[in-house]
């Protein structure tokens, strides 16, 4: 952390949503900067006690416990089912928040640290029914409630963090220049004094190099993968991304898609949407998403981007570096 | 289309530049002297004769930039350190590799469980890119690692502060493939499978 024009840089890191967070902060006050920073991490504490699916008294909880009658729910879960929905719409109902019953019927029952940790992380038993995933059926109401049909229960993992993220990088936005990275999905507002936030893609076939250098403003990034959170149910992969069309676990030939949007929830979406589409349906979709660029890693090894990304980011392994210092002219 | 020209294009460079001259032998023991472990999350990198980088990761962007009009060698320390810090991970430079510039399919997997890593390949040297143009690279400050090897800490277009391996210099500004990938000086975040 060094001065530079009155400007340093703050760094906090914490754990909150099963995974790491890091935010960084400029501002010409350091006690300041640090009071901001470990607000984030009050809020991301609070968000997380609120919208996991893994807390049974968080308010999502109780939200799926109430499936069948009508629940009042705060601004915040309101709002975020209401986007969800939204999403849901838009994407074709590839994204869909209903997913909950599938992820449970494959596996993902508990959290991922702890299907790591414990031996039943290797699933027996015959594989159930696909189960439906159809969130078609809920209803909004403006006063605030929510009524989800009978069997149906939400899982707003990644939008819910997504927004925590975006949200988090908002207030700290109002000290200085931020950038915040929850896990790999990360938003950023304001650009540091000397040079852009600068963040690398982890090329997911062998996570110690990269597959890209980004440079970012007022911007966020979101990966989707197969990588990770995935197990074996009776000797086979499952994994986390359920297709809701099937309601099983995805099958793609794409292993991996980051997104660069200018909010991470749309990020989020559209690598989660593009994955689970595969290849050729996946590009489509993107080509159609105004505003977003992305890189795709194929199970072949081979890799595809779309929109503007060979001129926002550096990716060794298709332009030089030469291309990178005449990218902005 | 334009991507999957782009990809094509590659694939091309890629094959084009497999087969071509062997590194520097010092930038090969210089590798071979990298130890990695890979740890949840972090890596821990012992780096013979480049403690220097934990020096330079200490220098953020800003004061690079005040002090762009200075060309200024670093002394040696001759401390070699472990470090820990994912920041200063990612600045490490590495070496460009085949592996790397590949694009093109080399094995098919159709079970999505296991990706094995790309393997790691020769250094690509000598290697003229498809870009035949020249650049002066806007170098903002030299180092030196404790060999006395220099390394320079280059802004790219957009601002963005990069280490370049001294002897890559003259190789990009002639429009060549650099030995050792470019790895940035203040990287923050890093997107990954979450």
């Amino acid at each position: 952390m060094k001065p530079a024009g009155g400007m340093q840089i703050a760094h906090h890191h914490f754990r909150a949503m099963g995974t790491d967070v890091d935010a960084w902060l400029w501002n010409s006050h350091e006690q300041r900067a640090h009071n901001a920073l470990r607000m984030v991490e009050r809020f991301f504490a609070k968000t997380e006690a609120r919208l996991s699916r893994f807390r049974a008294d968080s308010e999502l909880s109780r939200l799926n416990r109430a499936a069948g009658s009508t629940f009042m729910a705060s601004p915040v879960l309101f709002g975020l089912v209401e986007d969800a929905l939204a999403w849901r719409t838009r994407t074709g109902g590839i994204f869909d928040p209903a997913v909950l019953p599938a992820l449970i019927d494959a596996g993902y029952d508990r959290s991922f640290a702890e299907i790591e940790a414990g031996p039943a992380a290797v699933r027996s038993g015959p594989i159930a029914p696909a189960h439906p995933v159809n969130a078609a059926d809920i209803r909004l109401d403006p006063n605030g409630a929510i009524a989800l049909p009978p069997g149906v229960a939400l899982d707003l993992g990644g939008i819910a963090k997504g927004w925590t993220v975006q949200e988090a990088v908002h207030q700290l936005g109002m000290w200085g220049p931020c950038l915040v990275d929850a896990g790999g999905d990360i938003a950023c507002m304001g650009r540091p004094p000397a040079e852009p936030w600068v963040v690398t893609v982890a090329d997911p076939r062998d996570e110690t190099r990269d597959l890209a250098v980004l440079s970012l403003e007022n911007e966020a990034v979101a990966t989707s993968s197969r990588v990770k959170r995935q197990w074996l149910r009776d000797g086979k992969a499952a994994h986390h991304l359920i297709d809701p069309r099937t309601g099983a676990p995805a099958v793609t030939n794409v292993l991996s898609v980051t997104v660069v949007a200018p909010r991470l929830p749309d990020a989020e979406i559209h690598a989660k949407t593009a994955l689970i589409l595969g290849e050729r349906a996946g590009r489509a979709y993107l080509a159609d998403c105004p505003d977003v660029a992305a890189i795709l890693v194929m199970d072949d090894n081979r890799i595809a981007t779309s929109g503007a990304f060979e001129e926002r980011a550096y990716v060794p392994s298709i332009s030089t570096f030469i291309d990178r210092l005449h990218a902005a002219g | 289309m334009r991507n999957e020209n782009k990809t094509q294009n590659a694939t091309q460079k890629s094959r084009s530049q497999q087969g071509r001259t062997k590194p520097r032998s010092d930038a090969k023991s210089l590798m071979r002297s990298l130890q990695v472990t890979t740890a949840v999350g972090a890596v821990s990198l012992t780096l013979a004769g480049w403690g220097w980088m934990s020096q330079v990761e200490a220098s953020n962007a800003a004061q690079l930039a005040e002090d762009a009009a200075t060309k200024l060698a670093l002394t040696d320390t001759g401390m070699s350190v472990p470090i820990a810090n994912r920041a200063a991970t990612l600045a490490l430079p590495q070496a460009s590799t085949g592996a790397t510039r590949q694009s093109a399919p080399t094995s098919t997997t159709a079970a999505p469980t296991v990706i094995a890593p790309t393997p790691t390949a020769t250094p690509a040297t000598g290697t003229a890119s498809a870009t035949t143009q020249t650049v002066k690279l806007d170098i903002v400050q030299w180092v030196k690692t404790n060999a006395g090897d220099p390394v320079a800490i280059v802004r790219d277009a957009r601002g963005v502060l990069w280490y370049v391996w001294g002897d890559d210099v003259p190789r990009i500004e002639q429009g060549q493939t650099p030995q050792y990938q470019p790895q940035p000086v203040n990287a923050r975040g890093r997107s990954r499978h979450s």
